[in-house]
């Protein structure tokens, strides 16, 4: 009971940090501070110092995401948001730093098996997420 | 994969006292944008001369014979146990070969080097990433570590000793720390401050060399190396000459080299000869103890302004229009060490020598 309110708590702070980070990329034209929200919510969703955990190689990234025991249902909200961020990186013209993030994100989805396509950073893809979140 | 951190440099561009004063460069070089011609910091000129002009293997290496024995044994040793080499430093002036050093040790382990430097590691973050990249054996190269943040040294400290990256997971009292294994390296770091190098840290290098300046005829062999690669045609002479001037300092050594060809071209000498290599650094205003304009002007203010007189610190900086810091640490090591300047419980003091230099008779000696 209580880790199920904890994993929604969880579920419903990403998704309304991805949707600011829409509304910052779109509104207000910023690519590079949606970013910034997302590595913020990747942070404080996997209780690890932010800044520490996404400048880890991409393998490094996994391994301690797997020791640390994270719930996998909280690493597909990790790996989409940082597809996500990746993609804002790219836009801010931060090619490195876009590479990393989906390299991170490559190497996560694998560690956990979880599947990502081209769509996985669609709106339409995030809000079939959330609303199978919702069901939990 | 494209590094996210990288480095050299970055921590320098909002802080330009910090850098001038890391580079030991002066409030005349900044205001003129000209470095002097004898500094011993890298300069950008240095940039792609260094790059080909560079030692690869220790056996092309000049100078330095006791560090490059102790390092040919190390290496050798690591070799037979398939280990990399323990943890290096060196210390030692800008200029000597630190950073080529550490780049034979890679070479001759037929390791990747990776480079950064302490000012550039801004965070702890920063440095994970660093050490998360690596490779079972690389060269981590780290310059200037002597000013690598507190944070971040606590950080290398079980990098250095266990291979290991710790990383805190959750909060509050439910905080624990995660241990992540990370491929065995060497780091090689060098300073030319080692006594701003913290206790703990200096303790975790296996080993430590203290670079010496070189003897005029080692920069004598590294000039006709160096113009044997770069198509100069100089003769022993030549060279010994250039490497009188240059404080003892290789990278002194070839930027003279280069600028003695430049006005050799100009002037129509097709061989760098002993008159040539004098005439050409006279011009530049390097003297024959490898003094500039700016070494002069101290020992001129010594001996002629104040007649030899001591005199205090802040006074003779305030004569040079400089800071007494730059006095202390850009101008007053190579007089002291070439016996011109003494220090003395009433001031700085020019010796019998610096009036010697100067052609002027010591007041205490005129007729």
């Amino acid at each position: 009971m209580y880790e199920r309110d904890y994993l929604v708590r969880l579920f419903v702070e990403f998704a309304a940090a991805i949707r600011r980070s829409w509304e910052r990329e779109e509104g207000e034209e910023d690519p590079a501070g949606a970013a910034d929200l997302l590595e913020t919510a990747i942070g404080d969703a996997t209780e690890i110092d932010g800044a520490t955990l996404l400048s880890l190689a991409p393998e490094s990234i996994a391994a301690v995401l797997q020791v640390s025991e994270t719930d996998p249902r909280v690493i597909e909200y990790v790996v989409r948001s940082l597809l996500l961020a990746g993609t804002y990186r790219a836009q801010a013209g931060q090619g490195a730093l876009a590479a990393l993030r989906a390299g991170q994100a490559r190497a996560l989805a694998d560690a956990y098996g979880i599947e990502i396509d081209d769509e996985a950073t669609s709106r339409e893809s995030f809000e079939r997420l959330f609303e199978e979140s919702s069901r939990l | 994969m494209e590094r996210a951190v990288n480095i050299e440099g970055i921590a320098f561009e909002n802080d330009r006292f910090e850098a001038r004063e890391a580079a030991g460069r002066s409030l005349r070089e900044e205001a003129s944008g000209a470095p002097r011609p004898v500094t011993p910091e890298l300069i950008e000129d240095d940039l792609a001369l260094e790059r080909s002009l560079r030692p690869r293997y220790l056996s092309d290496y000049l100078g330095q014979s006791k560090v490059k024995e102790s390092l040919g044994i190390l290496i050798e040793a690591a070799e037979q146990r398939h280990e990399p080499v323990d943890h290096i430093l060196f210390s030692g002036p800008p200029g000597l070969g630190k950073t080529t050093l550490a780049t034979v040790v890679a070479n001759e382990m037929g390791a990747h080097i990776r480079t950064t430097s302490g000012p550039a590691i801004e965070r702890t973050g920063d440095l994970a990433a660093i050490l998360t990249n690596l490779e079972e054996g690389d060269v981590l190269f780290v310059d200037e570590i002597h000013r690598l943040n507190r944070m971040v040294e606590e950080v290398l400290y079980p990098a250095l000793e266990d291979f290991a990256l710790d990383i805190v997971v959750g909060k509050g009292p439910a905080a624990r720390s995660i241990r992540l294994d990370l491929p065995r390296f060497t780091l090689i770091g060098a300073t030319t401050r080692t006594g701003l190098l913290t206790g703990p840290l200096r303790d975790r290098f296996g080993i430590a060399f203290r670079l010496s300046y070189y003897s005029p005829e080692e920069l004598s062999q590294i000039v006709e190396r160096s113009a044997a690669i770069l198509g100069i045609a100089i003769d022993e002479d030549g060279a010994l000459e250039i490497a009188r001037r240059s404080r003892g300092t290789p990278r002194l050594a070839n930027r003279l080299l280069k600028r003695v060809r430049d006005w050799a071209q100009v002037n129509g000498n097709a061989l760098i000869d002993e008159d040539v290599a004098a005439q050409a650094l006279s011009f530049f205003e390097v003297d024959s103890l490898g003094l500039d304009a700016l070494d002069n002007r101290v020992l001129e203010l010594l001996c002629v302004q104040f007649s030899g007189r001591p005199v205090g610190l802040s006074t003779l900086a305030s004569a040079l229009s400089e800071e007494p810091d730059t006095v202390e640490d850009v101008y007053e090591p190579y007089l002291m060490q070439q016996g011109l300047l003494q220090r003395t419980p009433k001031g700085r003091q020019a010796t019998s020598r610096a009036f010697e230099h100067l052609g002027i008779v010591p007041p205490d000696k005129e007729p």
